[in-house]
């Protein structure tokens, strides 16, 4: 999907073709959307984060390197610097539930299935401590600060900070092997 | 130049893109980005790298009033 349709969609963008981008708007804004909603918590920041992030792949769309990720990583991550930002701006606290927490495996999802370079991440994902994985989960996802996730699984501050940087090198070696 | 370190860069990036890389912190990261194509490879490797926490949410629609003051 991402080869065959996100990225002609993209380049027809890049040349101001609004048809173009109201379909990929309709194939990837559920994604788009459901990061900054689970980033936010609050929907009409969420409104605005999605808005925002539209508007910034609407004049960049020329700028994405094909070399350098998927459309729908880059798109994904224009949504969540925006959200961080508003986070940041608006001061959003993150109390997530208990039972929020990282997902004992990675779910696909219906409308966007995963590749096969996704397949490998989500195996590395799951090899990885649990402690480690949701650690990185609840501040990529939940957009929690080292603070907040300190609070959030009872632990002390440099655990938590050598859970996540444990945690992503495992993650790299994994997905370099 | 200190943070041009491959290992420093790399811990950078991957904190930039985890989103725990902040204030003062994150603004400069962001002028190096622009500064350094180097700086950007890496947060563009660390983006692909954890996207898959992204992509794996169930999708949500969002109101039609996002599309309209698009």
């Amino acid at each position: 999907m991402e080869h065959e349709t996100l990225f002609p969609l993209l380049c027809k963008t890049a040349d101001g073709d609004k048809k173009a981008f109201a379909e990929l708007y309709k194939i990837t804004s559920p994604q788009l959307y459901a990061v900054a909603l689970r980033l936010l918590k609050r929907p009409e920041l969420a409104d605005e984060a999605t808005q925002d992030a539209y508007i910034k792949i609407w004049h960049n769309a020329g700028n994405y390197q094909r070399g350098k990720g998927t459309v729908l990583t880059w798109m994904v991550s224009i949504a969540r610097y925006r959200a961080l930002d508003l986070i940041r701006y608006h001061n959003v606290r993150n109390e997530v539930e208990l039972n929020d927490d990282a997902p004992s495996g990675m779910e696909t999802t219906q409308s966007i299935k995963l590749e096969a370079e996704q397949a490998k991440l989500a195996s590395c994902l799951d090899e990885l401590d649990g402690p480690q994985r949701q650690a990185i989960h609840l501040a990529y996802v939940n957009g929690m600060s080292h603070q907040e996730v300190v609070t959030h699984l009872a632990s002390p501050l440099g655990t938590i900070k050598s859970w996540i940087r444990r945690g992503l090198q495992s993650l790299q070696r994994c997905l370099s092997l | 130049m200190n943070y041009l370190k491959e290992e420093r860069l790399n811990a950078l990036a991957a904190e930039y893109v985890v989103g725990t890389l902040r204030g003062k912190a994150r603004t400069r990261y962001q002028k190096l980005m622009m500064q350094y194509q180097a700086v950007s490879d890496a947060t563009a490797q660390w983006e692909q790298y954890l996207t898959g926490f992204a992509e794996t949410l169930p999708p949500v629609t969002p109101p039609d009033s996002v599309w309209e003051s698009i």
